[in-house]
């Protein structure tokens, strides 16, 4: 698509929805968010540069093994979690919570462990995303 | 608490992914493979002996507790299944590594083969309703993928009717579940169980039951619903074949058997008219498909879609007789099953063909292929003293009991129709004169899970008397539905 209005709204747009959706992914906890909708988001961001200015400015064909372990990397992320909960909280997917006293600013954070499992369904949805849309692109 | 039941699930899912991780080193995937394998198969086995000692396990994921929580429970059926299960995968992995060709197809093969196998294991533990829908659809994805992976023109044709199958049995599944959550407000099968009793006769409920007689029909290939099957299981890599005819198709079984024993259990009788005519007619048209093939991959789908009425005749007698036959079919007939295909695939690596007018001279060629050939076709087709021959001796006494006597008269003409099918593939294959040489060689790597899973079939034959005995206890425990409800809403 070579469209000059596409490619300036691309250039401002994607940008914001890259970071948009990691604040989506780490809100995700207590309100609405999380892993699947922030990775949506991300490769919807990957989407519009992919259209907008095709797959050499990125060179996504050249990346793609980079989106692969991408998501086999966020699955294991996933799994890992599952399994510490299993050895340290006694069943398999058991999540805790930490709240820790941050230092200098003196306010209580609360750290989930399911974030960690929702960090790896964000980097799944994301690579097979981008995998997908490289793959169906490709030119045979 | 032990997590010895959550093992079958994880270990596969975490072979998987390390797979995934492992796409451009193919000697250690090799060894993961090996060694998670055999993991798998000590697991699933301490696990039937564990369940067979102390009775039904259960365990909390998350550590919520039911009916909140997600609740895997193992009884001696689930046990069973389980070890079954991972004979068949065992033997099918082993020989995918000689059947395909390229080390890009084994990296994806293997991967998406341990996430089926997870999704299966799923499956028989699971204890949550929802959660079967899940691990039906692990299965199902990694089916799509399995079976459309090499292309050919054959499979993509297959992979349109699995996935509008999948697609259907999805949908009326979440229809079904939806009902029942509206109705009871759980979906935790123990839960159910005490919440329905109650109410069994109420119209929403036989609708619902109805309808999970569908879903699960279309995914076992009950009659009606049994469109997609020889395509698939004919079409697909040799490997997945012998997957798909030997467990997966089971799965299907094994949820009508779940449901109809711990939720809808005075259905049973509402029921059962329903389920014998329809095992009646699946026998006899899956047999009648089976003569008129001339493809041998073909007539070995068309005659699981037959099995599976023997299967579901024995369910359908709902006595502790019928259910210990039927689960006593279901692992003679997995095993035989799958050896079969697996020698399907043999005779397709020298040939490229399933065209049985191509083949022949294989007496002449590998006479032990021959011999482990017969041992599969006599087997299945009910011949002492194989474990085909206990498999429906056990299925027709129970039917005698019950005074079953007309499905019993179908099952017994059928199966000569079977012996029939059967004796004809063989002869034509290794008794014939081809005069056309084959392209390839026979691969000896080929051949020894085809071997290992016809002598377990005539193991199982000579040594049936304690198998019969465990499916006996596997289907007592079924018609026992109070030892499954406290164990899993027992200790809180």
């Amino acid at each position: 698509m070579n469209s000059l209005i596409f490619k300036t709204i691309t250039k401002v747009v994607s940008p914001i929805l890259m970071i948009f959706s990691l604040y989506l992914l780490l809100r995700g906890h207590q309100l609405p968010g999380g892993g699947f909708i922030a990775g949506l988001m991300t490769s919807a961001g990957f989407v519009m540069i992919y259209l907008a200015y095709g797959c050499e400015r990125f060179d996504f064909k050249h990346r793609s093994r980079v989106f692969y372990f991408m998501f086999s990397g966020g699955l294991a992320l996933s799994f890992l979690t599952g399994l510490a909960g299993l050895f340290v909280g006694g069943y398999f997917l058991k999540s805790g919570v930490a709240h820790v006293e941050m230092p200098l600013i003196h306010e209580n954070w609360e750290f989930a462990s399911a974030a960690v499992f929702d960090i790896g369904v964000y980097l799944v949805v994301c690579g097979v995303c981008v995998s997908l849309m490289t793959l169906l692109g490709e030119e045979e | 608490m032990s997590h010895l039941l959550v093992l079958p699930i994880l270990i596969p899912l975490g072979t998987a992914i390390l797979l995934l991780l492992l796409r451009f080193q193919p000697m250690a995937r090799r060894i993961v493979i090996g060694l998670s394998s055999l993991l798998i198969v000590a697991v699933n086995i301490s696990l039937l002996l564990k369940i067979n000692a102390e009775g039904i396990q259960s365990y909390r994921t998350g550590g919520w507790a039911a009916p909140y929580g997600i609740i895997l429970v193992g009884d001696l059926f689930s046990g069973i299944l389980l070890v079954l299960g991972c004979v068949i995968a065992v033997c099918a992995v082993y020989y995918s590594f000689a059947y395909l060709k390229t080390d890009a197809q084994k990296a994806l093969f293997h991967a998406l083969f341990f996430f089926l196998w997870a999704g299966t294991n799923g499956s028989f533990l699971t204890g949550d309703i929802f959660n079967l829908f899940v691990m039906f659809e692990i299965v199902l994805m990694s089916i799509y993928a399995l079976l459309t992976m090499l292309g050919e023109k054959k499979q993509i044709e297959a992979g349109i009717k699995l996935i509008s199958m999948g697609l259907l049995s999805s949908a009326l599944f979440l229809v079904a579940v939806g009902g029942i959550y509206a109705f009871a407000g759980t979906l935790n099968m123990a839960d159910l169980a005490v919440k329905i009793k109650p109410h069994a006769h109420h119209p929403l409920v036989s609708a619902v039951a109805m309808l999970f007689i569908g879903v699960f029909g279309l995914k076992a290939a009950l009659m009606p619903m049994h469109f997609w099957l020889p395509d698939v299981h004919s079409s697909a890599p040799t490997p997945i074949s012998a997957m798909l005819s030997g467990i997966l198709i089971k799965v299907g079984v094994y949820a009508i058997i779940r449901i109809f024993c711990l939720i809808f259990v005075d259905l049973q009788g509402h029921f059962q008219t329903f389920i014998l005519t329809l095992a009646c007619i699946t026998m006899f048209v899956g047999a009648m498909g089976a003569v008129a093939q001339t493809d041998l991959k073909r007539v070995l789908a068309y005659s699981s879609v037959s099995q599976i009425g023997y299967i579901f005749m024995g369910i359908g007698f709902f006595s502790v007789a019928g259910m210990g036959a039927a689960i006593f079919y279901i692992i003679s007939h997995g095993i035989i099953k799958a050896s079969l295909f697996l020698a399907a695939g043999v005779l397709k690596k020298m040939r490229g063909t399933m065209e049985m007018s191509e083949h022949g001279n294989m007496m002449k060629i590998s006479p032990i292929f021959t011999l482990f050939f017969l041992i599969g076709v006599f087997s299945l087709g009910g011949i002492p003293p194989s474990s085909g021959f206990f498999m429906k001796f056990q299925l027709i006494k129970a039917g005698l009991d019950g005074a079953f006597y007309l499905p019993v008269a179908v099952a017994l003409v059928v199966s000569l129709f079977t012996l029939f099918y059967l004796i004809q593939a063989w002869q034509k294959i290794c008794l014939h004169t081809q005069e056309k040489a084959p392209e390839n060689p026979l691969n000896p790597h080929l051949l020894v899970p085809v071997g290992v899973l016809a002598l377990l079939a005539l193991v199982l034959g000579f040594a049936s008397a304690p198998v019969i005995d465990l499916a006996n206890a596997a289907s007592e425990q079924l018609f026992t539905p109070e030892l499954y409800i406290n164990a899993v809403m027992g200790k809180q």
